[in-house]
């Protein structure tokens, strides 16, 4: 099987909101430390992965990811852990591509590389909680999309995929090539890669694709802006805590069954 | 007249408290526009009586469609008939209602109609000078808003569930409901249901528990949790769990309160052992009263919390349930 998995890098979404800046004018993100992290949930996308690679007689996975040359460092960790190839796809002509853009430069690329018999995506960004690449590569690729995916296995042919839903879960059954957008359960909490493979992944090649590798013109993919962010802001809160104190936890327990039945809380 | 277009999926035996979530966001949005509020029904088996509660719920007007081929799973053969819907309503937006169906659903029909998509919405309102739908949805976990306008129509929105009360009953509404002929592609069913489970916290629905107490990363284990059943179990409530015991194994998926789980809006959420990512906050933002017990004095769950206490859970939970008891006996 061909696997390819897209990953993002993002502001660690970790930080204390204290840590959070953000230009109201300018309509910008930062923080003082940076720390870029692989989106985490495209981290759970590639332990599932990579667990069907290696469930699957003759199958490779790659890595890719779309953003500034900086995503290099996650595309090492893809391959510290073990994925097979990685290739980063960066072109500062498209720095800020909306999301149309981005979905068919991506879209150009996997099928430059492929064709791959699964896509993966992670369940959503971190940072802004898109949600969207997953489907809108399914939809620019014809292929069929199925979301919060945790587990994958091979069954003959097709592929049965064990998903979530808002009231349990449920395993579907399809015929790749499909897309997929995985999300977090017990099964797929991401490997920590061994300070071997760490040292091995600085040494493999990870190509870079540009606009003019892909035979896209910067021009041709501008100009889709659906959405306008007319505002963004941390939002006020003046919540103020109670602590309640005791000798031990006896005391506290007391003191706080008394204090929520004051409160009229129980 | 402008319109906007809410979608049901998949009905139960009656209209949920997610859906009546839908038709009042979507009725508050169509009379700030002073325009109409149409539904569409889809499913394997829709009833007249879906079509007459919708009706009483906010709708204007019911469409409805039952195919065998709109089971859930189904979400290619879902967007056919939302898009035969759209060219016949022509609305200004189109909502769908957080689940797994709408989110796989809304951004692809989104793409396919080169319009804007906001998921996980929390807020929309017709900005009163322009006219246009003003989007709101959380990002860096909670942490930040940020707000959106669309510049071409239907914008596809997916609404965060306990974002606004469910709509109450009004049978005096205008029953209007037509039927919507679909002539649905069967090659497009390209998933097959193999399995499906329910699953349910102890006691009752998470989302709809009017207590609800909670473990984190804090309980150290599964066994721990079993201390918090017998809490919940004599506070007559359910319980729930952080991303990070459940990532663990310690419980179930389906226990996860947060971002990426569920959205809980109890009377009183007891959060033990859980640090407040903000992910996991963003579940709990309609919870009345919010109590945390963590031993870290700075853990940013403190910041949200109503009553706080600094203690190790084996040393207060075992005390709280005998004092729940003793009290009960009384």
């Amino acid at each position: 099987m061909k696997i390819a998995i897209c990953i993002k890098q993002v502001l660690d979404p970790d930080i204390p909101t204290s840590e959070l800046h953000i230009d109201r004018d300018q309509k910008t993100v930062s923080t003082p430390n940076p720390s870029w992290v692989i989106n985490i949930f495209d981290e759970n996308a590639l332990e599932t992965a990579l667990n069907l690679r290696d469930a699957v007689e003759d199958s490779e996975l790659t890595a890719l990811s779309f953003g500034p040359e900086t995503c290099i460092e996650s595309l090492r960790k893809a391959l510290a852990m073990q994925a097979d190839h990685a290739v980063l796809i960066s072109d500062q002509g498209i720095e800020s591509a909306d999301s149309f853009a981005k979905t068919k430069i991506i879209a150009t690329a996997l099928n430059q590389l492929g064709p791959f018999d699964l896509i993966l995506c992670g369940r959503e960004t971190a940072d802004w909680h898109g949600a969207k690449l997953g489907s809108f590569l399914a939809e620019e690729l014809g292929l069929p999309c199925v979301n919060f995916v945790t587990q994958i296995t091979k069954e003959g042919e097709n592929l049965h995929l064990r998903r979530q839903t808002e009231s349990g879960w449920e395993v579907l059954e399809i015929s790749p090539p499909a897309v997929l957008t995985i999300t977090n359960d017990d099964t797929n909490l991401p490997r920590i890669p061994k300070v071997r493979d760490s040292m091995m992944a600085f040494r493999k090649e990870i190509p870079t694709l540009t606009l003019e590798t892909l035979n896209l013109d910067a021009q041709e993919l501008k100009g889709n802006e659906v959405l306008n962010m007319t505002d963004i802001f941390i939002p006020e809160s003046d919540q103020q805590c109670l602590m309640v104190e005791g000798e031990d936890g006896l005391e506290k327990a007391k003191n706080l069954i008394s204090k929520m039945e004051e409160l009229k809380i129980v | 007249m402008d319109t906007i277009l809410v979608i049901i999926s998949n009905p139960k035996e009656s209209i949920s408290r997610s859906d009546r979530e839908l038709l009042a966001a979507g009725r508050i949005l169509a009379d700030q526009m002073s325009g109409q509020l149409m539904a569409g029904i889809f499913g394997n088996s829709v009833e007249e009586s879906h079509a007459k509660e919708t009706i009483s719920y906010g709708a204007d007007r019911a469409y409805v469609s039952a195919d065998p081929l709109l089971v859930e799973e189904n979400s290619e053969v879902a967007m056919q008939a939302v898009e035969t819907l759209i060219q016949e309503v022509k609305p200004q937006a189109i909502i769908f209602i957080d689940k797994t169906s709408s989110r796989e659903i809304a951004p692809r029909l989104a793409y396919r109609l080169k319009t804007g998509c906001v998921l996980d919405c929390v807020e929309m309102k017709v900005e009163e000078n322009t006219g246009h739908l003003l989007l709101t949805k959380p990002i860096y976990g909670g942490k930040a808003v940020a707000l959106f306008t669309a510049s071409q129509i239907p914008v596809v929105v997916v609404l965060r569930t306990r974002t606004i009360d469910p709509a109450e009953s009004d049978q005096n509404r205008q029953t209007d409901i037509k039927n919507l002929s679909l002539s649905l592609d069967s090659s497009r069913v390209r998933t097959r249901l193999v399995e499906r489970i329910l699953e349910q916290s102890e006691g009752a629905n998470l989302e709809d528990a009017t207590t609800i107490i909670s473990g984190g990363r804090g309980m150290g284990g599964p066994e721990p949790f079993q201390l918090l059943e017998h809490l919940a179990q004599l506070l007559k409530g359910s319980v729930g769990a952080s991303r990070a015991a459940c990532d663990l194994g310690w419980v179930p998926t389906s226990w996860q309160i947060g971002q990426t789980g569920k959205k809980v809006a109890p009377q009183l959420y007891i959060a033990i052992g859980i640090s407040g990512a903000s992910q996991h906050l963003v579940g709990i933002a309609g919870a009345k009263h919010i109590i945390a017990i963590n031993t870290d004095p700075n853990a940013p769950i403190f910041k949200v919390a109503e009553l706080g206490v600094v203690e190790d859970y084996n040393n207060i939970v075992p005390h709280l349930i005998e004092e729940v008891r003793e009290r009960e006996t009384n």
